[in-house]
């Protein structure tokens, strides 16, 4: 495998509150690698967003701070960058696209002057003849219609897809290193899910850039991704390549989750599977492993479970002491 | 209209189409304007004299003494006199007085009646004399002046201070917001009419001191609605991925957050005319304002009010003051409109 773009080591992040110290994140890693896509799936709020809030830099202070781990990014430690390196690099080489497309354009901008914006911020070199020329040209790439008459228009003349199209333009602007998805499709609908997929996937095969796909839909995992991080509370506990995770999948809570998605063949007879129980406060986590309260093969030596991902083969690694002893259903 | 950008294009286009605003808005404009060149229409100097094969311009520059037209003082010139000379001597002299012949400080007295004088078109008086014998509508038309570019200096110093410091009040947060609060609300508190009262018996007030003695005990109100607005702006998920795409803070203040406060910041634009307006008057009419004999609309309506009997006086400050207000809440109203980019609607 080729040489890691963005490598994420024991990245711990805590939440500031008035109940107290909340450990949101803990020592999360994973690498990024150029072309491909490593997806991030997890319930809500077990830390996705937090995940790549952090990578960006951009949790809120006092709340949210990291604690401890690193962010190589060619080299250079994001953790220890200051607020001016992270603005050169926010847009430029480490791109974010929003969840929600209604809310994350300014709603009194025109679309043009928003993709004009990124040039304004780092091609300055750029004349503003060049910088509309390259924002059109971006917008056509995302493959909206009618662009030059687009780029006059506000977001709320827009629909959703197109919406995040402009996002996608946006994101893309400067041909990003990374490209952190949080969430773009959950907002759509299913056909332009699927629109938008392809056009992330085809831009990826442009750019080579590496992504970073948070979702919580198994179904967009299995349709774009290479490797799967699962995170459990703020934890990754299982990370594998794509069909290593849907066919073998190791880890009690994966194998929930996979059960959890109703199958076409069994006639739509019997109960929907779920996984029991709920997800531990962050006030009161447990000691050890985090999913031992839910887990139906929970031990007494789950109590001394760290955060170390015990290793299956070199592609996947799973967070459970007993992984070994779980037969597959 | 190349220079304005797409969304401005359409709200100029939009402002237009508010036929009452947009009339209210070419009216005021042009009144602006005119008063600007008040000299060539209101004046006690003639536009044009010929006097002995010579012709002299003496509405702008220095004064003319009288030993020019054959007088024997050396103050300026008195036009009037000089005019019905040049009918009695017939030698081909003339000049052109403009349409007010009076400037705003003169005492115009008619032989054997004491002033004021009431309105008429024979004695060039439009609108009447003052109890000074200075005519009302000259006195008005300079008023009017003074209290609009007044009005708009208040404004911009109050504008510049209150929507920055709310910006930055409600970006920030925290200390630098509390501590700003407290002393907002300290100096909301501070009776500002008499704070003028007091340092009008210490100095006489000039145009400049006066607008910025206001200015710094009126900037308070904007930076309540400007930090509320900051405040739920800045929860925006737009402020967010402008933060991704490698905004600066400044930048995200005044490029991505102003821009969505400035429909509350024009709705009180014209209130904030009107209210300069109104306190320079109200000032005026206390007599704690522009020292006289400053033309001014406050102290013409002081004068009509305690002479009621002469009802052209207060009559005359009263509609004035009511046509200039009314004009610019039109406005605003249309601008309101036209920078909402929501159209109306409503359900049936």
């Amino acid at each position: 495998m080729s040489k890691a773009l963005l490598t994420v080591s024991d990245l711990c992040v805590d939440f500031e509150t008035e109940h107290g110290v909340l450990n949101v994140l803990d020592h999360v890693s994973f690498n990024l690698y150029p072309g491909k896509t490593l997806g991030l799936v997890g319930e809500s709020g077990c830390g996705k967003s937090v995940t790549s809030l952090a990578l960006m830099k951009l949790l809120q202070k006092p709340y949210g701070c990291i604690r401890a781990g690193s962010i190589l990014f060619k080299g250079q430690d994001l953790v220890q960058c200051d607020a001016k390196q992270m603005q050169d690099l926010r847009g430029n080489r480490i791109a974010m696209i929003f969840q929600d497309p209604m809310t994350a354009l300014n709603p009194v901008k025109t679309i043009g002057s928003q993709i004009v914006e990124v040039f304004n911020l780092h091609r300055q070199e750029l004349t503003k003849k060049e910088r509309y020329q390259c924002a059109l040209e971006m917008l056509r790439k995302v493959g909206i219609s009618d662009a030059q008459f687009r780029m006059a228009e506000f977001p709320h003349q827009l629909s959703g897809g197109m919406r995040q199209r402009v996002m996608i333009a946006i994101a893309l602007s400067c041909e990003p290193d990374i490209l952190i998805a949080d969430e773009p499709t959950t907002a759509l609908d299913v056909t332009i899910q699927a629109q938008i997929l392809d056009l992330m996937q085809d831009l990826q095969k442009e750019n080579g850039m590496a992504m970073l796909f948070i979702t919580h839909d198994l179904g967009v995992i299995a349709e774009l991704c290479d490797d799967v991080a699962v995170m459990y509370a703020g934890r990754v506990i299982e990370k594998a390549s794509v069909i290593d995770l849907f066919s073998q999948a190791k880890h009690p809570y994966t194998k929930g989750l996979l059960d959890s998605i109703p199958q076409l063949f069994n006639d739509g007879k019997g109960a929907l599977k779920t996984i029991e129980g709920q997800v531990p406060s962050l006030l009161n986590m447990p000691t050890g492993c985090r999913f031992r309260n839910r887990c139906q093969y929970s031990q007494q030596d789950c109590k001394s479970l760290d955060h170390n991902l015990d290793t299956h083969s070199e592609n996947h690694q799973i967070n459970c002491k007993h992984w070994r002893e779980i037969k597959d259903a | 209209m190349n220079f304005l950008s797409p969304q401005g294009q359409r709200r100029l286009q939009k402002f237009k189409s508010l036929k009452r605003g947009y009339y209210s808005f070419v009216l005021m404009i042009s009144l602006i304007l005119l008063s600007l060149v008040a000299e060539l229409f209101v004046n006690n100097r003639p536009l044009v004299v010929q006097y002995n094969d010579q012709i002299y311009f003496p509405t702008y520059g220095d004064i003319l003494p009288g030993t020019i037209f054959g007088y024997d003082y050396q103050w300026e010139t008195n036009y009037k006199k000089l005019e019905s000379d040049f009918v009695k001597s017939q030698n081909g002299n003339w000049m052109i007085m403009p349409i007010v012949p009076f400037s705003p400080f003169e005492n115009n007295f008619i032989e054997g009646e004491y002033p004021p004088y009431p309105p008429s078109i024979s004695s060039k008086h439009y609108l009447g004399t003052d109890m000074a014998g200075r005519d009302i509508l000259a006195r008005l038309i300079y008023g009017f002046r003074i209290a609009i570019l007044f009005s708009l200096l208040l404004l911009t110093v109050t504008y510049v201070i209150g929507v920055s410091l709310g910006a930055v009040m409600g970006y920030l947060g925290g200390t630098f917001d509390l501590v700003f609060q407290r002393i907002i609300e300290i100096l909301s508190n501070v009776p500002i009419l008499y704070i003028i009262m007091i340092v009008a018996s210490i100095i006489t007030p000039n145009f400049w001191t006066l607008a910025l003695l206001l200015a710094a005990f009126s900037w308070m109100g904007l930076t309540w609605y400007m930090r509320t607005e900051t405040y739920r702006e800045n929860t925006r998920e737009y402020v967010l991925a402008a933060r991704a795409i490698g905004a600066s803070n400044t930048r995200i203040m005044f490029k991505h957050i102003l821009p969505n406060s400035v429909s509350i910041l024009v709705t009180f634009f014209p209130f904030s005319v009107v209210s300069g307006i109104t306190a320079l008057t109200s000032l005026d009419y206390l007599g704690f304002g522009l020292p006289s004999p400053t033309p001014s609309w406050g102290e013409l309506l002081q004068q009509g009010t305690s002479n009621l009997e002469y009802q052209w006086i207060a009559a005359s400050a009263v509609a004035a003051l009511s046509i200039v207000l009314t004009l610019v809440t039109f406005i605003g109203e249309a601008i309101r409109e036209a920078f909402d980019p929501k159209k109306y609607s409503y359900y049936e």
